[in-house]
């Protein structure tokens, strides 16, 4: 029993572990104001997190850099080379923290390289801008503690196949008696 | 007719007024518990399938994915109704309740005192949710197509399996009850109600299989890559049959088994692409490949035809020790030869299902074009065929050793 409780506390532990290993690193990074030319459009992109973390959403704020012109739009977030996902979008509606800015949240499943691509439409018409970002995650695990980790139930089927093969030669045997006692 | 079993001091005898129960109060609880569960049952097996299409349709885009929703409040409700049992027996069980003793629990850790049924489902829960974070994390590492042969996707399809083992033990073990206490209670075609649940959840343990073994990976022979999806599929297929009839010693059972399994693989895909069609539209999202979109295929919900004839088989032979007056449980020889012989068809129509399902004969091919010579193609059969047989004889030893305990536990 003790065993089986230390396992468990061990396992536990490790799921706390990275669980919260990926709040702490997202939480790190203060937003920082990017700016970049879509066409006729200059705008300054803030992501409020910086680079942005697996599965925590961040906010996308796109304001017009020194002008008063309504955008709207959508933004496309596209993997990059050697990172396996899809793509991702949200559409950008008006800012109720930044006058005049539009905004929209993401959240990226999977780490490494990322395109965000801005979709821009205001009174000078359509364009678009793309911004690379990084996307980070816990550090990784060993595979080898992994699959570890994971076949631990399967030694737990091995047991269970085994002794169940015991319990049905019991069961087969009490049947027996009690046919015997009622004969 | 078949030999009546041996219980007590009469026998079973529909329509005679049967006593009141003394320990009514833990059957209600360990009943009603069990068929909330086999519901949640439903519930994840439906998540399941929508995941994977998902997965194939629109791709994971985060953690709370409507089919992820599905799985985990499944897995959850199962988990804490298993947890309330085992709590909830263990004081009963020191409070001397009737019908919480020896007989009708095991001890586990000299602590509690419950069900072997919710044990087992309580922990399959367990490692199922216990898998359900780490999984998340191998998807932020390595990306949203990491399929089925990932660790803690294994983690987590372990569970799931071992949870659904559980739930057969759990309604087999009532009808053991039932049995033991002579109580006939109402039948359809044959069966109670609780040996109707026992089946379905053995339906539903064929049918997850069904579910992941598309997934399972390609062995690499030369240029030749053979899928390895007939392995669990025989495996568990042969097992389902041949415990289906022991647990309910009746010649047919197999077959209902299989019913059973189409009408969920029925349901499943009358709902799974709808389901996605619909969840795509409503929250605005793109399809994976433009233009390709899920629909409702007939390969899909006839997969358990891949089964029948082994199916009828065992009900065959079950029917002819019914008619000989033979027990169909028990110390039986030969399980080694019926799985055997079950296992020929199953393999034969396995392929030509999976090859309409899936046209899975390309994956043979090395790339678009290829062409593999005869004399290659029968080695990969030489080599695949003692295997599959072999695996198949397992499930059959298995499913009679299952089936046995499934029909006299009563614990």
């Amino acid at each position: 029993m003790r065993k089986a409780l230390t396992m468990g506390a061990c396992l536990a532990v490790l799921c706390f572990f990275l669980l919260g290993a990926g709040s702490l690193q997202a939480g790190s990074a203060p937003g920082q104001s990017q700016t970049l030319i879509a066409g006729p459009y200059t705008i300054d992109v803030t992501l409020s997190q910086n680079p942005p973390f697996t599965d925590q959403p961040f906010e996308i704020t796109v304001a017009p850099h020194g002008s008063n012109m309504a955008l709207s739009g959508l933004v496309v977030a596209e993997p990059g080379l050697g990172t396996d996902a899809t793509n991702l979008q949200t559409t950008l509606t008006p800012s109720t923290t930044t006058r005049g800015a539009v905004s929209g949240w993401l959240h990226i499943p999977v780490r490494g390289s990322w395109q965000l691509v801005f979709h821009l439409d205001g009174p000078l018409g359509q364009s678009s801008a793309n911004l690379a970002v990084t996307v980070g995650a816990p550090g990784a695990m060993p595979v080898w503690l992994a699959w570890s980790i994971a076949m631990i139930p399967l030694l737990f089927i091995a047991w269970w196949v085994y002794w169940q093969r015991l319990y049905r030669s019991r069961l087969l045997r009490e049947k027996e008696q009690l046919a015997e006692t009622v004969s | 007719m078949a030999r009546p079993e041996v219980y007590g001091i009469r026998d079973v005898s529909p329509g005679v007024q049967e006593e009141p129960r003394r320990d009514l109060g833990e059957r209600r609880l360990r009943r009603i518990s069990a068929w909330f569960m086999l519901f949640f049952l439903f519930q994840g097996q439906l998540g399941a399938t929508w995941d994977r299409e998902w997965h194939a349709y629109v791709g994971r885009d985060w953690f709370w994915t409507l089919p992820h929703i599905l799985i985990y409040s499944c897995v959850t409700g199962a988990g804490l109704i298993a947890l309330g049992v085992v709590l909830g027996d263990t004081v009963r069980y020191r409070r001397g309740r009737v019908g919480v003793d020896a007989s009708s629990t095991v001890p586990v850790f000299g602590l509690f005192h419950a069900p072997l049924g919710y044990i087992v489902t309580g922990f399959g829960a367990l490692l199922a949710l216990i898998a359900a974070p780490l999984d998340n994390y191998w998807h932020q590492l390595y990306g949203i197509d990491i399929a089925l042969w990932a660790p803690f996707h294994m983690m987590g399809v372990t569970g799931a399996f071992i949870g659904t083992l559980g739930m057969v033990y759990i309604f087999a073990s009532e009808a053991a009850i039932d049995r033991q206490q002579q109580r006939s209670g109402r039948r359809f075609l044959g069966i109670t109600a609780l040996e109707w649940g026992a089946l379905m959840s053995l339906a539903g343990l064929l049918n997850f299989t069904l579910i992941g073994f598309l997934q399972f990976p390609l062995v690499s022979v030369g240029v030749l890559r053979i899928p390895t999806y007939l392995l669990p599929a025989i495996a568990v297929g042969m097992l389902c049959l041949v415990a289906s009839v022991r647990l309910v010693a009746r010649p047919g059972a197999a077959t209902i088994t299989l019913v059973l399994l189409f009408v969920y693989t029925l349901a499943t895909e009358l709902f799974v692409p709808w389901a996605i069609r619909t969840a795509v539209e409503l929250q605005g999202l793109l399809y994976r490949i433009p233009g390709r979109v899920p629909f409702f295929r007939w390969s899909d919900a006839l997969l358990p035809l891949a089964f029948l004839v082994s199916a009828l088989i065992v009900d065959g032979v079950a029917w002819r020790r019914w008619r000989q007056g033979k027990k169909l449980h028990g110390r039986i020889g030969g399980a080694w030869l019926l799985g055997l012989i079950i296992t020929v068809p199953a393999m034969i129509f396995t392929c030509c299902v999976i090859n309409w399902n899936l046209n899975v004969a390309q994956s043979f091919l090395d790339g678009p074009g290829s062409v593999i010579p005869l004399d290659m193609k029968l080695f990969a059969a030489l080599l695949a065929v003692p295997v599959v047989l072999l695996v198949g004889i397992c499930g059959a030893i298995w499913g009679a050793d299952f089936g046995d305990i499934w029909r006299l536990n009563s614990r």
